[in-house]
């Protein structure tokens, strides 16, 4: 291969978010890697500060992360267990899904392929855990 | 006489063709925070609008050969120092991008990349008010690279794009990113990123092993203390030592010796603690095996 491997956006990181039922679905495009994490780090603090408790971050287009970007995801993790509600990942592939492995982290944080399935497994936390 | 840094408001970059979606890509990521772009057709062309506009920035094009684009970066940066010039190329040895870092370029991009790393240090150096290198090579052969960096973000985004120029393809990319966790940890917790201290870097390749070796200028730190780092966590709970930073009033992190250390086959560290050796083993080279 000789080409420019494109992601499809210059942009590093792109955040959106929707709402499924009392599921907050976060869309990652791009890397979280140093530099552009503090930007995942605001928008999920801005989350859990806002009452969302059952969260699903959906890493499809997500190409890259180091340590910086998944700490984030795990403190957001831990927190948001502590408050009665879950963080999941939906789609990890390539780079991404390597580095959750090779830590062991998917035993932590469970990962679904299929976003019905994703939105289904927070149901067993009730409603309780949607807001605080 | 080298000129210094452009004073105006209005920033300008030389982007040489490439004739294809990355001319398109620099294109949108300069204009969108308003640079003005001077397009050329080739190295010859660079040069000569190079002699006479004070350009902030300069981005080869990718179908001129790597030894083309350091020979016009060499020519640029003996009358303008400070300019930021940025290698694309197709073709290139492990030692051109030893000669580009040698001769002050800001990065190297060999195909293939990633069109979003690009676009990033295209933005880190558009960023830099007005740049000095912050990368020293002491001594550099394919073999055994040695120099210092400058304990900053940028700089270590920079060195790890060169040192992907260095790697030959049987070395895998988790080398690099094992040695950019290192890399930060030492820059952050050795020079708490520290722009004025400098960390020393030794990139060796032996005939079957890449090795890495990173000292900090702080006091070092025993990893049996590390209560903050996941690398003490029991197997069965990952996420005990984020209690642990919460509790110390520390931001999300402790993964990066971990990761590093499963991404290579060995971590090793100095009595002190300032000074990493990674390791990783790799099958020779198909040319070397007879």
């Amino acid at each position: 291969m000789t080409g420019c491997k494109s992601d499809g956006d210059v942009v590093g990181l792109t955040i959106s978010t929707r709402v499924r039922d009392d599921v907050t679905i976060v869309d990652l495009r791009g890397r979280s890697t140093i530099g552009e994490s503090e930007l995942l780090d605001r928008h999920l603090q801005k989350l859990l500060a806002s009452g969302a408790r059952k969260v699903l971050l959906n890493l499809t287009e997500l190409t890259q992360v180091d340590s910086s970007g998944l700490s984030i995801i795990i403190a957001t993790c831990a927190s948001l267990r502590r408050h009665g509600g879950d963080l999941k990942m939906l789609c990890p592939s390539g780079h991404v899904l390597e580095v959750f492995r090779v830590l062991r982290l998917l035993g932590t944080i469970t990962s679904f392929d299929d976003e019905t399935q994703a939105l289904a497994s927070f149901r067993s936390l009730g409603h309780a855990a949607s807001s605080s | 006489m080298t000129t210094p840094c452009s004073s105006t408001d209005q920033k300008t970059a030389l982007v040489v063709a490439s004739g294809d979606d990355v001319d398109e890509l620099l294109t949108n990521v300069l204009a969108s925070d308003g640079w003005t772009i001077y397009p050329a057709a080739d190295n010859q062309h660079a040069l000569a609008l190079a002699t006479t506009e004070p350009f902030d920035l300069i981005v080869t094009g990718r179908k001129m050969l790597g030894p083309e684009d350091v020979e016009l970066l060499r020519k640029i940066r003996s009358a303008r120092a400070h300019v930021r010039l940025i290698i694309l190329t197709d073709r290139f040895t492990p030692g051109d991008v030893i000669s580009a870092m040698r001769e002050g370029a800001f990065s190297y991009f060999s195909a293939p990349f990633d069109a979003s790393e690009l676009a990033a240090m295209v933005r880190a150096a558009m960023a830099s008010p007005c740049w000095d290198d912050g990368i020293e090579v002491f001594s550099a052969t394919p073999a055994w690279v040695r120099l210092a960096a400058r304990c900053d973000i940028s700089t270590a985004n920079r060195l790890v794009q060169f040192l992907r120029g260095v790697r030959n393809p049987d070395v895998p990319e988790g080398v690099i990113s094992a040695f950019k966790e290192v890399l930060l940890n030492a820059m952050e917790y050795g020079a708490n990123f520290d722009p004025s201290q400098h960390v020393e870097i030794s990139f060796i390749r032996a005939r079957r092993a890449v090795a890495c070796r990173v000292k900090d200028p702080g006091h070092g730190f025993s990893l049996q203390e590390l209560r903050h780092a996941a690398l003490n966590n029991p197997a069965d709970d990952m996420l005990s030592h984020v209690a642990v930073r919460e509790a110390q009033g520390l931001r999300p992190g402790g993964f990066g010796l971990l990761l590093a250390k499963k991404l290579v086959d060995e971590l090793i560290y100095s009595e002190e603690g300032n000074e990493v050796l990674l390791v990783k083993y790799v099958d020779p080279p198909v040319s070397q095996v007879a």
